[in-house]
């Protein structure tokens, strides 16, 4: 299934034309008198895979939060899909760093939140899709850490929709559960061709998974570079290395020069 | 003695079923099986101690049986009693209970419901509701009487008082403390108004609500047991106080029994109607004693 996915990859992307998915141009921010976004301009393509990097505080996470509708700015402008956003929509879905999954619905009423007649079937194919379809009618307690974000994903994936913001959400897994999650993500993409705006703390996550990196500092974006490895990537591969530790070096940077001021 | 019975039982069926498994398993399964039958036996232990004790003290002229009348003795009041006037006088008391119970905790749910959601409503009411929950519903008695003689509703207000706010607090307090990130994924999702609290609120807040449910039936008795000591022509209290002005220590103390399993009964469904609303919780628990 992977190789096949590989495939689609190489002829072309799933999602073809320059239609933005995200457009976003002048966008402030402000909580009382202190700022988190300033002027902010982005857009993300539909389809694409973009990864945002940056230090807690930069203000990623408020960003996500625009783009989803918890919150509204403060100026400027969100579009999504063309149109102009009017908080939550069905075609957004988010991913959390803890998997926020509800202590009182089994596994399956979990992923079928929100969703229609038809929950139970969506539920059952979308679980098998992420590997837990044999967990459907357990508790959210008895899963481990690394499943809990799998059924938060099938969740997010349920209502297919066609954009996914992922705010951390494999911080707090070890790290061989975290590939594994790493290679889930990247399937599902590959599979669905949706719009994946991923925050993370992990260089070297963003370059594995993203087409394009972006770092964030002081509530701006300031560096856009796009990764144009071929899949799977080799994370031993010289060039990967070399664009790893191209935006390490910028983000030490910008941390020593703000402990400088 | 029964124990004994029961484990040497267990331990022999299970030998029976397990002549294919290793040894130290099999003796796993014997001690689990043990430890299983004296968990069970153990909460048991304290009043059968209690009740021997009790019965060697009166037996050998110790204590008075005006004081303290043999437990054979209580038993006997207790027959009598059943055989007499004590079904209906169970049947009044309970339906007292039950109904200040439901008039007092729904009230309480509601408002409760009401000041968890909205600000306007915490506002105009949280703040009085805490002022009169100082005030010792006892403190009430006279002007019940006043207001309502020795009736009924008298006792089914008492114990609506008492009842009311344990389930105010606890469904306020349950509300406000459901996780906000729950909230924001319900939303995300596409909940809101009625969907979000059927789906995210209301399950949220319903361990904190079974909580007052519980302690609120402890008060129900407390409340019913002043109100029909004071001022009642039925009901066991109303027996007890009876049988306290004839000297009757027996029926006295066979009263207070009954107030006791009527007590533990109530405590026992209300477990029971948790674990059955609250089956995720139950789970839970299972997790952390293993």
């Amino acid at each position: 299934m992977i190789a096949e996915a590989y495939q689609r990859e190489e002829q072309g992307p799933v999602i073809t034309g320059s239609a933005s998915a995200v457009s976003i141009s002048a966008l402030d921010k402000a909580y009382g008198s202190r700022a988190v976004l300033s002027g902010l301009n982005l857009d993300i393509s539909a389809g694409s895979f973009v990864a945002l990097v940056g230090e807690s505080g930069c203000g990623k996470s408020t960003l996500l939060r625009l783009i989803a509708g918890l919150d509204s700015p403060s100026g400027g402008v969100i579009e999504i899909n063309g149109a102009l956003s009017r908080g939550i929509c069905g075609e957004i879905r988010m991913m959390f760093q803890d998997s926020r999954l509800f202590p009182w619905k089994r596994v399956d009423r979990n992923v079928g939140l929100g969703l229609a007649e038809d929950w139970h079937a969506r539920a059952t194919s979308v679980l098998g899709e992420v590997g837990l379809a044999d967990r459907a009618g357990d508790w959210p307690s008895v899963l481990s850490g690394g499943q809990r974000q799998r059924v938060a994903l099938a969740r997010a994936l349920a209502g297919n929709p066609k954009i996914l913001l992922l705010d951390e959400p494999l911080g707090a897994l070890d790290a061989l559960t975290r590939l594994d999650m790493q290679r889930l993500i990247e399937r599902v993409w590959l599979k669905r061709g949706c719009t994946v705006l991923l925050i993370t703390h992990d260089v070297e996550e963003a370059i594995a998974l993203a087409d394009r990196v972006l770092v964030m500092e002081g509530g701006r974006i300031t560096v856009d570079e796009s990764v144009t490895l071929s899949r799977p990537r080799d994370r031993a591969n010289g060039e990967f290395i070399a664009q790893k530790e191209r935006l390490l070096g910028r983000l030490l940077k910008e941390r020593r020069d703000r402990h400088e001021q | 003695m029964s124990n004994n019975v029961v484990v040497t039982k267990g331990v022999r069926a299970v030998r029976a079923s397990a002549s294919s498994i290793p040894v130290a398993q099999r003796a796993e399964r014997i001690y689990c099986v043990k430890s299983r039958v004296l968990a069970a036996a153990l909460p048991f232990a304290l009043p059968l101690t209690l009740l021997v004790l009790w019965q060697g003290l009166t037996h050998s002229g110790i204590v008075l049986p005006a004081i303290l009348p043999s437990p054979a003795n209580v038993f006997r009041a207790e027959v009598h009693l059943a055989r007499t006037e004590l079904w209906a006088d169970m049947g009044i008391s309970a339906r007292r209970a039950f109904t200040g119970f439901l008039i007092g905790g729904s009230l309480g749910f509601i408002l409760g419901l009401f000041n968890g959601l909205f600000k306007l409503s915490e506002q105009i009411f949280d703040s009085t509701v805490h002022a009169a929950r100082t005030v010792p519903i006892f403190a009430l008695i006279p002007l019940v009487i006043l207001w309502f003689g020795i009736g009924e509703e008298a006792k089914i207000f008492i114990v609506a008082v008492g009842v009311f706010f344990p389930i105010y607090l606890n469904t306020y307090y349950g509300v406000r403390s459901v996780d906000p990130g729950l909230i924001e994924v319900g939303r995300v999702y596409g909940l809101s108004g009625l969907s979000l609290f059927s789906e995210v609120i209301f399950p949220g807040a319903l361990s904190s609500i079974m909580v007052g449910v519980r302690f609120s039936l402890g008060v129900m008795w407390l409340a019913l047991i002043v109100a029909e000591t004071i001022a009642a022509d039925s009901g066991i209290g109303y027996i007890t106080n009876n049988a306290r002005e004839s000297m009757q220590t027996d029926v006295v103390i066979a009263g207070i029994l009954i107030y006791a399993l009527l007590g533990k009964s109530a405590d026992l469904v209300s477990r029971l109607i948790e674990r059955l609303l609250l089956p995720w919780r139950s789970h839970e628990a299972g997790l952390l004693k293993r």
